[in-house]
């Protein structure tokens, strides 16, 4: 009986995983791209992938200064100490209205998007793999 | 009794056998049958967004045909497109938008009825998850569908090229949820699941059969062998006596002689060995398709297949007397046995037909045999 519940608990926290884990491995993918580390560090600020923290192993979450990566969804989430950092956001309104933004991560019409500014690319000397190339504008 | 049980073994496997295949037939009918369904519903779907998609260009047309690229730098126009196409938003067509195609072929949103948390900006970057659709509407110029399997709560994408000039300017794409497809799984999935229980309740039974089957035939292979000897057993006979061809046929009745004496003076323990090495000779002493059988205690009946020459197993009784009398037993280091038998045949010459009957004249001639001194052969002559 205890075998059973144990199997059907694992099912379900299974299912309810995968778009989470989606996600995670979205982020991790960007950081990785951004940032040729084993284990990248990140700050993410958004409640919608707050969830996703230790789900990938060669991500890890943590402060904004601590961060080799910033994911912000809030302007007011930047403080100056992190504005040397490579910044991403969640948000597509962040995205246009700040100048520094490499690119954005966001969710729309049930599937992941991602843009990628070509001039920021440039700016900070980034080689982009081919499979990210699609996403630059 | 025994008979009947036998019959009714094989039937039951046919009946387990038909009933197994007739749950395999059913089974994948059934699925056939809600594949066709699930098709089907596809297909009427497929069909609502491409009547769906002529409504939509029907009634934007006048603004987008003719000025689809102009139309990007308008905002006005554009906003006014995507709160027309939100009227056709709804529980079945999820997503209705508009992407155009900009000068570096990059996909982008020209207008979008969805509401506004999922509504894109106008000219923002659209990466399709299925590139190779939105290129074969580009190639092709006219609608293309395909399964969505990467985005949530969606079943599948209708995609319509708006062309101008015979050139695709922009692609209206709608995104039909799953809702239909999940009503469909809400009415199907029970009865899917209570064929899959069926089917493997009637799987599992027969298993179960198979295997009693399996163990019903060892235990009666066990039952059939004579554990001392491992000859075959009266047991045997009883079920192979039917089956008997008493004209191909020929019954050696043997016993050993004096084994009371054996047992007496040697002990139990003793007189098995000098069983199983009798045995042993006998089987060596006759060929595959003879069949050796401890008929009770130290009497063994032989059944000695004859096709042609039945005269022939006078010098197989022969043989077989010479093999057990020639060699003594050697129980162990210290102890060899020198046995004899004796021996009754019956060749079945103008058999009864009655295979017990025949066994008894062979009975009767190793009687004979005992009664004339032993270690001898006595021969039925009807």
């Amino acid at each position: 009986m205890k075998i059973i519940f144990i199997l059907m608990l694992s099912f379900i926290s299974l299912f309810s995983f995968d778009a989470l884990h989606v996600k995670a491995e979205i982020l991790s993918h960007i950081a990785h791209e951004l940032v040729k580390k084993d284990v990248v560090n990140i700050y993410i600020d958004d409640k919608k992938f707050i969830k996703t923290k230790g789900l990938i192993s060669s991500v890890k979450y943590t402060s904004c200064q601590n961060a080799d990566v910033i994911f912000i969804s809030k302007k007011e989430t930047l403080n100056k100490k992190c504005n040397s950092k490579y910044l991403f956001t969640t948000s597509y309104y962040l995205y246009q209205s700040l100048p520094d933004v490499i690119g954005v991560f966001f969710w729309q019409k049930g599937r992941p998007n991602i843009i990628i500014k070509s001039s920021m690319i440039k700016k900070l000397n980034i080689s982009l793999s081919e499979s990210f190339k699609k996403y630059v504008e | 009794m025994k008979k009947i049980l036998f019959v009714n073994k094989n039937l039951f496997f046919v009946i387990s056998i038909i009933t197994l295949l007739g749950s395999f037939w059913l089974y994948f009918n059934f699925k056939d049958v809600l594949g066709k369904h699930k098709d089907e519903i596809q297909r009427i779907e497929i069909n609502r967004a491409h009547k769906t998609s002529e409504k939509i260009l029907l009634n934007i047309q006048p603004h987008i045909i003719d000025k689809v690229l102009s139309l990007k730098d308008n905002l006005k126009i554009t906003t006014k497109i995507s709160k027309l196409l939100t009227y056709y938003r709804n529980d079945e067509f999820k997503y209705v938008y508009i992407i155009y195609i900009d000068e570096n072929g990059a996909y982008r949103y020209l207008a979008d009825g969805s509401e506004l948390d999922e509504r894109a900006y106008l000219a923002q970057k659209f990466t399709p998850s299925k590139t190779l659709l939105w290129q074969r509407v580009l190639k092709e110029k006219k609608e293309v569908y395909d399964l969505q399997d990467n985005a949530e709560g969606l079943w599948l994408t209708y995609l319509t090229p708006i062309l101008k000039d015979g050139k695709v300017e922009g692609i209206l794409a709608l995104d039909v949820s799953t809702q239909e497809f999940n009503n469909f799984s809400k009415l199907i999935t029970p009865l899917n699941k209570a064929l899959n229980i069926f089917f493997l309740l009637i799987f599992a039974i027969f298993v179960v059969i198979l295997l009693q089957g399996i163990l019903f035939y060892n235990e009666l292979k066990k039952s059939m062998i004579d554990s001392l000897t491992k000859l075959y057993n009266r047991h045997y006979l009883e079920q192979v006596s039917s089956k008997i061809k008493l004209d191909k046929m020929a019954i050696i009745m043997l016993d050993v002689d004096h084994f009371k004496s054996v047992n007496d003076r040697y002990g139990h323990a003793i007189g098995d060995l000098v069983l199983i090495a009798t045995a042993r000779k006998l089987i060596a002493a006759t060929r595959l398709e003879d069949k050796v059988i401890r008929y009770g205690g130290e009497e063994f009946l032989i059944l000695i297949k004859s096709a042609k020459v039945k005269q022939d197993v006078i010098k197989v009784a022969q043989r077989i007397k010479n093999a057990i009398g020639k060699e003594k037993i050697r129980v162990n280091d210290e102890l060899s046995i020198n046995i004899t038998v004796s021996i009754g045949l019956n060749l079945c010459e103008n058999s009864t037909k009655f295979f017990y009957d025949e066994v008894k004249h062979a009975d009767e001639m190793l009687y004979k045999a005992k009664r004339n001194g032993r270690n001898r052969i006595e021969i039925y002559k009807n």
